[in-house]
């Protein structure tokens, strides 16, 4: 299941890390990401772990195709999502795809 | 509480000076809600309850069971999951707005109706424990009670954690209850609340959570053939979704709050469990629950299907529906046919008396709007708007069509498009429900020395009395109750009488066969009480005007005199319980019962389209079930030991007029130096009495009371009289009440005695072979 979950993940900004790039956690919770809101760096990797009892996924707003759009897929409770690297600045406004706007979240990305 | 809550601006500054020793969590935890910083609407985080535990039974597994079992009925899963989703939770969009309009008004000081209906409310103080057995709800496996209130102080049920897999937004989070979904409120304002105010009522609060209200409502109900060990906490092996909750009290659903001396008390109490009273809120003014029949074999009922004229606008009503919802305009439920001028749709005859007739998916959005979608313009359907009864009282009560032609689905994202584009996945769903074999059924053991019977046991395997069940069977009951017929069905009688037996007596009988012909059969000559088939919001220019077939309204159309019959089928004049004699001579328009389903009946008493017929045990288990259905089929087979006359509705206590009157009073020129509070009837007045009346007449019935005060004495004595000619006065009340009565049939449990002349035998017999259905 977690090897399909991987397989459907796609990444907006796959390319090779920096030296300065840090990688961040996110935590999913029962109906919310935690923190809401991270700040991050160009170039940085953001995970999810999943440390509630339902599946849940990390769907950029954006449309599928479109620059920056990125999906983790479905994580299973107690798994970690695949990491997702950002590569532009801007912020970038994601949700569940099972569970809707109620579980929103976004990620800050600075130059 | 309110104290709290005036102190939160200050305790939220002190936070802001602590913020590196206090988090949020710990704030919230110690002085209740408090609004998020940087969030301008108020929100809040949802409570979960305890966490599922590991194989433990959830909806989800419960969703993916029966979409395995639809493979095998060569359903398609996909759409059956969808289907069962729409049932379970979709609210028709916009139906929590109805809810919370009920709420607002029934709370607030200006309420014409008396009653307080409000589904957060009955939440609140009705614990998850005694749901069941005072209303007959079912408590949804997934929640939980709760342990301790809530951050706003209420104690409603918290689903588990881990079985929230949709978007709340769409389907909300379960109440606990199913069929009462629960939805943020964006109008919520945490300084106003209280939950202690907002239980007593007086005024208008906004609470945290808005309800909606689902299908599963109404047609949830415990499983047949597995049974729950405590149906307050059933798991979800022991529910099944189509079977109808023959043990909800939608009357006192409604009703928790009602004083004994308000009709409105009567009228909801007095509502036979299993029942939902359809035309409560566009009233017809006739009293006429009707029962939430199980949707069984609904691949075969669409076998049945007849052809019924529509007309032209109806004809492309219903293409651009089916259009938007995808299905051809062949389709089995509800293929359209005949000419431009003089279109048909061959359909099922859905409701009680057959009025659904313009196909499954009209039938299916139908039912969204009596839970509440788009109920702004349902408002103006209705005769008495409780909403705006000066306007009513401007159209003299008359109703008004629910406009889908030229208003309602003008947006094509409007909540009633939304919704139809819905239903092709919920008939499917619907589809994949055969039937509940009592040979099936488990009992449930209470305890390990508890000695039970299962199902089996209660069978019969005597083959010379099953097959004479059938030969009964076959000679007074199949006729109607088969949608197998014999092929080629004879003309001569005797033939037929053996080409019935033939058909009856093969081993396949009962396979797919739906037990009804579905047809509309009259009142008079089914016998039954004739309120719920001479309910009138399908007519034309009421509320369902456009929803049924020119078929189903031509038939209605001549009027007949509406008899009783006595034990020996000797046709009389309808029982009056005034004179308690059978003098009540009454006319009214042709009026229909279709027949219903006796897959699975073993079940399912007690029966007749009021569930009138038979002791109401209110015990799930196979044993329950049983003795309900002995009792429903001794006196569906010997009258003489039904309830007759003490089937009728009477009031426990002396009792007003109904509570709107009060609120016409200024509208009723003349009756001025009246105190209607003084209009009080004594117990064991009927029910249906007072409840059978347009308010249109209300003038009328004062200037009855008026000349029995009087007894032709001048107007001007009246306030001097009316001490002492009370009683006078209310005889003469009675009478116009009697005279006005939109349905004066008031005995419950009269009518299809068919079979009242066979043997012991031959009735034991019918007995035992049923229980195979």
């Amino acid at each position: 299941m977690l090897l399909s979950n991987l397989a459907s993940a796609s990444f907006a900004f796959i390319f090779t890390v920096s030296a300065f790039a840090k990688t961040h956690s996110v935590t999913m919770k029962s109906l919310s990401f935690d923190p809401k809101k991270i700040e991050i760096k160009v170039g940085d990797m953001v995970e999810w772990t999943n440390t509630s009892f339902t599946e849940h996924s990390a769907t950029s707003n954006l449309k599928e195709g479109e620059p920056g759009y990125f999906n983790t897929g479905l994580v299973q409770p107690q798994k970690k999502s695949t990491g997702v690297i950002f590569s532009k600045p801007g912020t970038f406004l994601y949700n569940c795809s099972v569970h809707g706007r109620t579980m929103s979240a976004s990620a800050v990305v600075l130059p | 509480m309110f104290l709290l809550q005036k102190c939160l601006s200050s305790v939220v500054f002190l936070a802001s000076i602590f913020i590196c020793t206090h988090s949020y969590a710990e704030l919230k935890n110690k002085s209740g809600p408090v609004p998020k910083p940087g969030v301008e609407k108020f929100d809040f985080d949802y409570e979960f309850g305890r966490p599922i535990l590991p194989n433990e039974m959830t909806y989800n597994k419960y969703r993916k069971q029966h979409m395995d079992d639809a493979v095998k009925m060569k359903l398609d899963p996909e759409a059956v999951g969808d289907g069962m989703d729409t049932w379970h939770w979709w609210v028709g969009v916009d139906n929590p707005g109805f809810w919370s309009d009920l709420s607002r008004l029934t709370a607030s000081k200006h309420n014409y109706t008396n009653l307080r209906i409000d589904l957060l409310r009955l939440l609140m103080i009705t614990p998850r424990a005694d749901r069941f057995k005072r209303l007959g709800l079912i408590n949804d496996p997934d929640a939980v009670a709760a342990e301790k209130p809530d951050q706003f102080g209420m104690n409603i049920d918290r689903m588990k954690d881990g079985t929230l897999q949709w978007d709340p937004e769409k389907f909300g989070y379960s109440s606990g209850v199913i069929g009462i979904q629960l939805y943020k409120n964006a109008k919520f304002d945490p300084k106003k609340w209280s939950a202690e105010a907002y239980i007593k009522g007086g005024e208008a609060i906004e609470p945290p959570y808005i309800t909606g209200m689902s299908c599963a409502f109404c047609h949830i109900s415990f499983n047949p053939i597995h049974p729950p060990k405590n149906p307050a906490e059933p798991t979800w092996h022991d529910v099944t979704s189509t079977f109808g909750n023959q043990y909800l009290r939608e009357g006192m659903a409604f009703g928790l709050s009602q004083k004994e001396n308000s009709i409105v008390y009567h009228y909801l109490t007095t509502q036979e469990p299993g029942t939902s009273e359809t035309s409560r809120f566009p009233t017809d003014s006739i009293n006429n629950p009707t029962n939430i029949n199980a949707i069984l074999r609904l691949r075969e009922r669409l076998t049945e299907t007849h052809t019924e004229a529509i007309t032209p606008a109806q004809a492309e009503l219903i293409k651009s529906m089916y259009k938007d919802a995808g299905i051809g305009f062949d389709n089995i439920t509800g293929a359209l046919g005949g000419t431009a001028e003089h279109p048909t749709i061959k359909a099922p005859h859905i409701l009680t008396d057959g009025a659904d007739s313009m196909g499954v998916l009209m039938a299916s959005v139908r039912v969204y709007v009596n839970e509440g979608l788009m109920h702004k313009d349902w408002y103006n359907t209705w005769p008495v708007n409780i909403f705006d009864l000066k306007t009513s009282v401007a159209r003299g009560f008359k109703p008004r069509e629910f406009d889908i032609i030229n208003t309602e689905r003008k947006d094509p994202e409007s909540p009633w498009n939304q919704t139809e584009r819905r239903m092709p996945n919920m008939a499917t769903f619907l589809m994949s429900y055969d039937s509940f074999p009592l040979k099936d059924a488990k009992e449930v053991q209470a305890s390990e020395d508890q000695k039970t019977l299962d199902g089996s046991a209660y069978l019969s395997h005597d083959e010379a009395v099953l097959t004479e069940g059938k030969q009964v069977f076959a000679d007074n009951c199949a006729s109607c109750h088969s949608s197998k017929r014999p092929e080629p069905f004879p003309q001569n009688k005797d033939e037929q009488k053996a080409a019935w037996r033939k058909l009856v007596l093969q081993k396949d009988f009962l396979d797919k066969n739906y037990l009804s012909d579905d047809e509309r059969h009259s009142v008079l000559e089914i016998g039954t009480n004739v309120q719920r088939a001479m309910g009138t919001n399908a007519m034309a220019g009421s509320t369902w005007g456009q929803m049924s077939s020119q078929t189903y309204k031509d038939q209605r159309k001549p009027i007949i005199t509406v008899v009783d019959k006595d034990a020996n089928g000797k046709t009389r004049p309808l029982y009056n319980p005034l004179t308690q004699k059978y003098d009540v001579t009454w006319r009214g328009n042709a009026a229909f019962y279709r027949t219903p389903t006796l897959v699975s009946i073993w079940a399912s008493a007690p029966y007749f389209h009021n569930n009138s017929l038979g002791k109401y045990t209110g015990d799930p288990s196979v044993k329950g079930r049983m003795d309900a259905y002995e009792d429903a089929m001794t006196k569906m087979l010997w009258p003489e030991k039904r309830d007759g006359v003490k089937s009728i509705k009477r009031t426990t206590a002396e009792t007003s007029l109904p509570d709107i009157f009060p609120g016409l009073q200024s509208h009723l020129k003349g009756f001025d130096d009246m105190d209607l509070k003084i209009l009080q009837l004594p117990a064991g007045t009927p029910v249906n009495l007072l409840l059978g009346i347009n308010p249109s007449h209300a003038p009328r019935l004062m200037m009855a009371y008026v000349k029995g005060v009087l007894a032709g004495k001048p107007r001007r004595e009246f306030k001097g009289l009316v001490d002492r000619r009370r009683e006078a006065g209310i005889e003469a009340l009675e009478k116009e009440l009697l005279k006005l009565n939109t349905c004066p049939d008031f005995v419950e449990d009269r009518g299809h005695t068919f079979g009242v002349q066979l043997s012991e035998s031959e009735k034991r017999a019918l007995v035992e072979y049923v229980k195979y259905f």
